[in-house]
């Protein structure tokens, strides 16, 4: 017992230690760099979407749930994406296709994405080809 | 080992657990995490356990137990904080042998449904940049379906319980603590388990699964103590249908009662999420 005891302490403090690590890996400003790159290829990729940044989006399979509530609502063109929605986990964004000649309701966007599970924190959309940032709150 | 002894090292497990839980719950403990959402999952389940077990020491030989369970579970989520789930066991087949006072081999047979577990977790979720995660609270009632034979998989007595979890993970990373306690009713003993499960995240061929490593530390009021511990692999098919595998393997078993013990037990489920 002893030994199992020991063993399970040891695993356990290697990986919490691993885990803090692997957190620490890449800062905050690197990450937001990195997220809008990501966003503004994927906007110029993809005519008529809006990107949303999720925090929490880690879980592909928890946050089907934003697919979901989002594909819902009437201003989404499920015609394009997956159901009108794209989760890209890596950069914790959620791309919305907009129907065309419609623009996105960034605050029932904010409630799906809520209502899911997650928090929705800022959007970002093209602008004359340059990145507009605008936060939102689902309240 | 003293019970004292016993208890003091489940007591310092649960200690570097943090003191926090985590409990199974449909549909693999994953979804739905959105409000208005339900599914369930189907379980087959196949445990075998070799030696007839008096403490520590092994009695007879070749006395096995093999039991074959299908599992239905499934959950309704109100909001993303509040669901209720059930929990029904079928036991297929189940066939046990016991040492006679004579030094003959008796075989018992048991079959049909097994106790109904109701539980309504609790959810408090967190949305970080690098993690994300829940605290869990789960109150659980135990009605009993089972038959009160000789040979019971299930007891078939009313029981109350309590889980607490916590669960976080990043793009790569899966962490979960968790325990769940429970009383019965009549003269059964209660029931402690602690659960620690570490993974990771994949993503490949156009969806995503994890795998994971399960440990679980199981005692019981008589003194029972059980460690096991196996992978869990995780997949998603589509956004709909989900399937996960699990191995448990008892490394430490301690019987405070004639049981039992040392053996395997293998889960294949299929989930569906709505």
């Amino acid at each position: 017992m002893k030994t199992i005891l020991y063993t399970l302490v040891a695993c356990v403090t290697y990986l919490t230690l691993s885990l803090n690590m692997a957190l620490a890996e890449t800062s905050l400003d690197a990450k937001e760099k990195q997220r809008r790159s990501a966003a503004q290829t994927i906007l110029k990729n993809n005519s008529n979407t809006v990107a949303i940044h999720t925090k929490g989006l880690h879980c592909p399979s928890c946050a089907i749930g934003i697919r979901k509530k989002i594909s819902r609502l009437g201003f989404v063109d499920r015609q394009q994406l997956n159901q009108g929605v794209q989760l890209d986990v890596r950069n914790l964004l959620v791309v919305v296709a907009i129907k065309p000649n419609q623009s996105p309701d960034l605050v029932e966007l904010a409630k799906a994405i809520d209502k899911a599970g997650y928090k929705p924190h800022q959007a970002y959309a093209l602008d004359a080809g340059k990145l507009k940032i605008t936060p939102i709150d689902p309240s | 080992m003293s019970s004292y002894r016993r208890l003091a090292a489940i007591l310092v497990v649960a200690a570097l657990f943090h003191s926090s839980a985590y409990s199974e719950q449909p549909v693999f403990s994953e979804m739905p995490r959105w409000d208005n959402g339900w599914g369930f999952q189907i379980v087959e389940e196949y445990r075998t356990e070799s030696e007839l077990l008096d403490g520590e020491d092994k009695l007879g030989s070749g006395l096995s137990e093999d039991v074959h369970i299908m599992h239905l579970e499934g959950v309704y989520t109100w909001d993303k904080s509040i669901r209720l789930t059930f929990k029904l066991p079928y036991v297929i087949a189940a066939r046990r042998e016991l040492l006679q006072s004579n030094g003959g081999k008796e075989v018992q047979h048991d079959s049909g449904l097994g106790d109904l577990t109701l539980a309504l977790p609790l959810k408090r979720y967190f949305n970080y940049e690098d993690r994300s995660g829940s605290w869990t609270l789960a109150p659980q009632l135990k009605v009993p379906l089972a038959d009160d034979d000789e040979y019971e998989v299930y007891d078939g007595v009313w029981g109350h319980g309590l889980s607490l979890g916590y669960e976080a993970e990043t793009y790569r990373w899966i962490f979960g603590v968790g325990s769940t306690t429970w009383i019965y009713h009549h003269d059964e003993p209660f029931e402690t388990e602690l659960s620690l499960k570490l993974g990771l995240n994949i993503q490949a061929f156009g969806s995503s699964g994890s795998i994971k490593w399960k440990s679980k530390l199981h005692y019981e009021g008589d003194d029972s103590t059980t460690l096991t511990a196996g992978p869990v692999l995780y997949w998603k098919f589509t956004e709909t249908i989900h399937t996960q595998f699990q191995w448990q393997h008892d490394f430490y078993d301690y019987q405070g009662k004639l049981d039992h013990g040392r053996g395997d037990s293998f889960k294949l489920g299929f989930g569906f999420v709505f």
